[in-house]
C-alpha cells in the first residue's frame, strides 16, 4: 500500500463515517474531528476500521497522532513498514 | 495506597437543546474570546452548537460563582481539549454536546466530566477496542435486547471520566474499568446527588422544561423479558472507575486487550497501576505553579514522584440521566475513598 492508496483508503473511511461531508476536501495538516465535525466516537470507528482494513494495530496511546489526515497517512505507513520488516 | 482525598463538590449540570442557529440570547453570553471562535467556525451547525455550549457553562459558572462575572472569564483549552477557566484553578468544567443536545458541568472543587449521547445511537465502535477485559463478563450476563443500552451507558460513563482525569491525555478507554458496588445501590444515594440539578441552580431557568424531565438512568431500563435486569448490573446509575496511569513509555501491550489476564476478576482491586508523575504535553490547569493546589492529585503532581511508579488507583463515581427515551448523560467525579 502505497501513500496515495493509504490516503484513497482513509478518505473513504471517512466517507463512509461522515457520509454527510467531503473528507476529500479537507486540509490534510487540520484536525479531522473538526474539519469534519467527529466526535469521539466517530473517531474511534474511524480507527477500527482502518485497523481492520490494513491488518495492523493500532495502539491507543498513538490515537493522536491520526488526528489530521497527514498524521494519519504517515502513522500508518509507519506501521505497515514495521509489519513488513 | 490510599491517595484519593475527600472530595464532595457541589457540581451543576444542566443541558440545552442546540437548534440550527444559535439563539439570541446566547450570544449575549459568550466572551469577547468566544465571539472570535465562534466567527471562525465556518459550518453553522458547529457554531450554533458551540455558541449553545458556551452560553450554557458560561451560565452555569454564573450559578455555582455569582462572585465572579461570567463575561470576563476566559474560557480556554488544555493540549487534551479540555476547557479550563484561565485564572481560576479550582474551578473545573466539562462540556459535551451531540446531536441537538450541548451539555455542561462546573464544580468549583475537583475534577468533573460530562458526556451525552444520543440513545438511539446505534453506531458503538466494537467493544474489544474500548471495554478493559474486566468489564466484559458483566456484559455477557446482560439481555442482548439491553446489551446495546448497556454499552453505550459504559460509552458515556468513559468518556466523562477521562474529562475528569487529571491528566485525560493519559487516559486510555482500555484502561479504565468500570464497575458497580453494591454500597453505592439504593435511591437515597442519587437524591443526595439530584439538589445539584434543581431548576432554581440555574439563573436564568428558560429550559426549565427539559430539566423537569432528566431521571436517573435506570427509570428508563425497564426489561420486557424479566430478569436479568439492566438495573441489576448497575444499581441506581452510580459506578466506580478505576482508571490506570501508565506512563508513556510503558509497554503498549499493557493495553493490549489480550493482556488482560493480570486484571483482577472484579477489576477494583490489586492491578497493576502506575502513577503518573510527569504528564506529557502539559500539565493540568489544576497544576497550580504557586504550590497552593490542594485538588485530589496532588499526589500526582508531586515532582518528587517523578520516576517512581507507585500502585495508585483513581477512583470516580459515574451518574447516569436519561431524557426522555432520547439523551443520556453520564456525569463523573472523583470519590472519597473511604467506601473501600
Amino acid at each position: 500500500v502505497n501513500t496515495e492508496e493509504l490516503r484513497a483508503l482513509i478518505i473513504e473511511v471517512l466517507s463512509e463515517i461522515a457520509p454527510e461531508t467531503d473528507p476529500a476536501a479537507v486540509d490534510p495538516t487540520e484536525d479531522l474531528r473538526e474539519e469534519l465535525d467527529l466526535d469521539s466516537m466517530d473517531e474511534l470507528n474511524m480507527i477500527t476500521r482502518l485497523s481492520e482494513r490494513l491488518g495492523v494495530d493500532v495502539a491507543e496511546k498513538d490515537y493522536p497522532q491520526m488526528r489530521t489526515l497527514e498524521g494519519a497517512v504517515a502513522y500508518l505507513s509507519g506501521r505497515l513498514a514495521a509489519r513488513a520488516g | 495506597v490510599n491517595q484519593v482525598e475527600v472530595v464532595r463538590p457541589r457540581l451543576v449540570w444542566q443541558t440545552r437543546p442546540i437548534h440550527h442557529e444559535p439563539r439570541p440570547d446566547d450570544w449575549a453570553w459568550l466572551g469577547e474570546e468566544d465571539l472570535a471562535r465562534a466567527a471562525a467556525i465556518t459550518h453553522p451547525s458547529a457554531m450554533a452548537r458551540f455558541v449553545a455550549a458556551r452560553a450554557l457553562l458560561r451560565e452555569l459558572l454564573a450559578v455555582s460563582r455569582p462572585d465572579l462575572d461570567p463575561a470576563r472569564l476566559r474560557i480556554d483549552s488544555e493540549p487534551s481539549g479540555r476547557p479550563y477557566v484561565a485564572g481560576q484553578p479550582h474551578l473545573h468544567v466539562s462540556i459535551s454536546h451531540t446531536d441537538g443536545l450541548a451539555a455542561a458541568a462546573v464544580a468549583p472543587s475537583g475534577p468533573i466530566g460530562i458526556d451525552v449521547e444520543r440513545l438511539d445511537r446505534r453506531d458503538l465502535p466494537p467493544p474489544r477496542m474500548w471495554l478493559a477485559p474486566a468489564e466484559l463478563p458483566a456484559l455477557t450476563r446482560i439481555d442482548a435486547e439491553l446489551r446495546q443500552l448497556a454499552l453505550l451507558h459504559r460509552w458515556v460513563a468513559k468518556e466523562a471520566a477521562i474529562k475528569a482525569h487529571p491528566y485525560p491525555q493519559l487516559a486510555q478507554r482500555l484502561g479504565i474499568v468500570l464497575t458497580c458496588e453494591e454500597g453505592h445501590r439504593g435511591a437515597s444515594h442519587v437524591g443526595e446527588r439530584t439538589h445539584v440539578r434543581r431548576a432554581g441552580d440555574v439563573a436564568d431557568a428558560r429550559a426549565t422544561e427539559e430539566q423537569a424531565t432528566w431521571a436517573p438512568a435506570p427509570a428508563h431500563a425497564s426489561t420486557p423479558s424479566g430478569a436479568p435486569s439492566y438495573a441489576s448490573w448497575c444499581g441506581n446509575g452510580l459506578a466506580r472507575l478505576d482508571l490506570s496511569e501508565r506512563r508513556s513509555d510503558a509497554s503498549p501491550s499493557s493495553s493490549s486487550p489480550s493482556n488482560g489476564s493480570q486484571m483482577p476478576a472484579d477489576g477494583l482491586h490489586g492491578s497493576e497501576l502506575l502513577s503518573s508523575g510527569a504528564a506529557p504535553g502539559g500539565a493540568p490547569h489544576g497544576a497550580d505553579p504557586a504550590g497552593s493546589a490542594s485538588s485530589t492529585d496532588a499526589a500526582a503532581e508531586d515532582p518528587s514522584a517523578v520516576g517512581e511508579p507507585t500502585s495508585q488507583t483513581r477512583s470516580l463515581t459515574i451518574d447516569w440521566y436519561a431524557m426522555a427515551d432520547q439523551f443520556l448523560v453520564a456525569v463523573a467525579m472523583p470519590i472519597a475513598d473511604g467506601s473501600r
